[in-house]
């Protein structure tokens, strides 16, 4: 048995793994109200819509511990990431499921009572719920306990995404509760200020906030039901209404402004595709390191891989995982920057699990990254190959030669400092923890792309 | 704090500010919400006679 580490907060219960399975022990102190989410329908009306994952009766006999009064057995999704990998659009649809969920918890007389990105997660490219013990009965009058929580961990940073910059989605990892109302407020231009929405939900909410609990308890607060649903139309519109705020990456143009012709970029999509052939990806995991637009990554999953694709640039990211959603692609985009992997992080270094935690895939695509980690960010190829052995048995990695064009500007102002970047050595590196399967050249260029095995 | 929140679920910072605030502006939410539910109405109201005369 095995106690999942980032579920230890909510005293209604807890995840927990036996035998390969993923269960949910719910605690005497709830399970009055989740049997009646159940015995209400809400549960299965969450679950049918797509909301929610899951859940089925378990036997109690496989309790953690004498608090249980009941266990469910829990979905297991096929990756879990973090509000910090997520790109701007990722998370807006995360904020927009946590509203309907909370819409549909009140016409079933129950409220969500905690409202945190983190009880979302994707399948196959569709957000969902996760947390199945966040439902409370809702009392006529009532405000949403939740409010605050939702507005630090959703709307704040996609309106600083929004109206700032994109970098502010990353730094959701050092806020692991979301930005505070009034750091928020303080950085959002002052031209938001003319937005109703963020008027209300981040700058007079930020003042409101600063309120002492003496005040709250010479009030008589209540809400109806109708202000309630007001409130939530509101947060709908005020988060719909942000923009993207980017549509063009770096990376986006990449294949348009790089040494690529058309002729080279057939031929290494035929190498790629033949070597995943050869490979066996149908139902095994690809992960497509610096996937770009995602065109390696759509081979993969064409091959019936189930294919994350991580990329630095969030704007490049976000483009991908629209792009997928309206295709059905069963691709998840993320945002990951490879020389600062997402660490461990939460309570005891245990809450949140590490880039490499998360995996290995069996699979590992790097095409046209390892010259940008080895001069953009001067990790030598002897740090690189243990790297990239824990991520994945089979690996494709593509070298880019000295004379190529991307290198040439990478060095521009530094050529001196990396003599040591060739093949020659790429090959020795990599030698002590890979086999060579193949090496093919790419066509009409000097890079060449290699088939590696971990030994 | 707030009676009307059980106790079970005070490990979960609400911010009394934050459940005032939403007292403060529960009849500007709820103006804006039944003036949308009217329009909602309004327009069901209106759209089925237009088929009709099609």
């Amino acid at each position: 048995m095995r106690r999942e580490p980032g579920s230890f907060r909510d005293p209604s219960g807890f995840i927990f793994e036996r035998d390969g399975q993923l269960y949910r022990q719910i605690n005497e102190c709830y399970v009055e109200t989740w049997r009646g989410v159940v015995k209400s329908g809400l549960y299965e009306s969450l679950v049918t819509g797509g909301f929610a994952v899951a859940v089925k009766s378990a036997a109690l006999s496989l309790k953690v511990n004498a608090d249980a009064a009941e266990v469910i057995e829990a979905e297991r999704l096929p990756f879990i990431s973090y509000p910090y990998e997520w790109s701007f659009s990722r998370l807006r649809d995360a904020a927009l499921l946590t509203i309907n969920i909370q819409r549909k918890a009140m016409e079933f007389g129950f409220s969500l009572k905690d409202a945190t990105a983190y009880n979302i997660q994707f399948k196959s490219g569709q957000p969902v719920h996760i947390d199945s013990l966040s439902f409370d009965r809702r009392i006529e009058g009532e405000p949403w306990i939740a409010y605050a929580q939702f507005c630090r961990h959703f709307l704040a940073p996609l309106s600083l995404q929004s109206h700032v910059s994109e970098l502010f989605g990353l730094m959701l990892q050092s806020n692991l509760d979301g930005y505070p109302l009034p750091y928020t407020s303080s950085t959002l231009p002052a031209r938001t200020k003319l937005n109703a929405g963020l008027l209300a939900h981040i700058h007079m909410h930020a003042r409101a906030s600063r309120g002492t609990s003496k005040k709250a308890d010479s009030a008589t607060v209540k809400i109806s039901t109708n202000a309630m649903l007001g409130m939530l139309d509101s947060l709908e519109q005020t988060i719909c209404g942000l923009k993207t705020p980017s549509t063009e990456g770096t990376w986006s143009r990449y294949y348009g402004q790089n040494s690529y012709d058309e002729v080279s970029f057939t031929s290494k999509k035929q190498i790629v595709s033949e070597m995943l052939a050869e490979i066996g990806v149908e139902g095994r995991s690809v992960w497509d390191l610096g996937s770009n637009t995602g065109v390696f990554s759509e081979i993969a999953a064409e091959q019936g891989a189930l294919c994350i694709a991580w990329d630095s640039d969030p704007a490049t990211v976000d483009a991908a995982y629209l792009r997928w959603k309206v295709e059905g692609k069963r691709i998840e985009a993320l945002v990951q920057n490879f020389a600062n992997p997402s660490p461990r992080i939460g309570w005891a270094g245990m809450e949140r699990r590490s880039f490499e935690d998360r995996g290995p895939a069996d699979v590992v695509l790097a095409l046209a990254l390892i010259h940008h980690l080895a001069i953009g960010n001067q990790v030598p190829f002897s740090m690189m190959a243990p790297w990239f052995a824990t991520l994945g048995q089979d690996c494709i990695i593509e070298f880019v030669p000295k004379e190529d064009v991307q290198v040439q500007r990478l060095l521009s102002a530094r050529v001196e400092m990396f003599s040591g970047y060739s093949e020659e050595q790429f090959l020795l590196d990599f030698g002590e923890c890979f086999e060579v399967v193949r090496r093919v050249p790419v066509a009409g260029q000097g890079r060449v792309l290699y088939w590696m095995r971990r030994k | 704090m707030f009676s009307i929140i059980s106790s079970l679920f005070g490990y979960i910072d609400g911010g009394s500010g934050s459940l005032i605030f939403q007292a403060l502006l529960a009849g500007l939410f709820a103006a804006a919400f039944s003036f949308k539910s009217a329009v909602v109405r309004v327009r069901a109201m209106i759209k089925p006679k237009r088929t009709d005369v099609s």
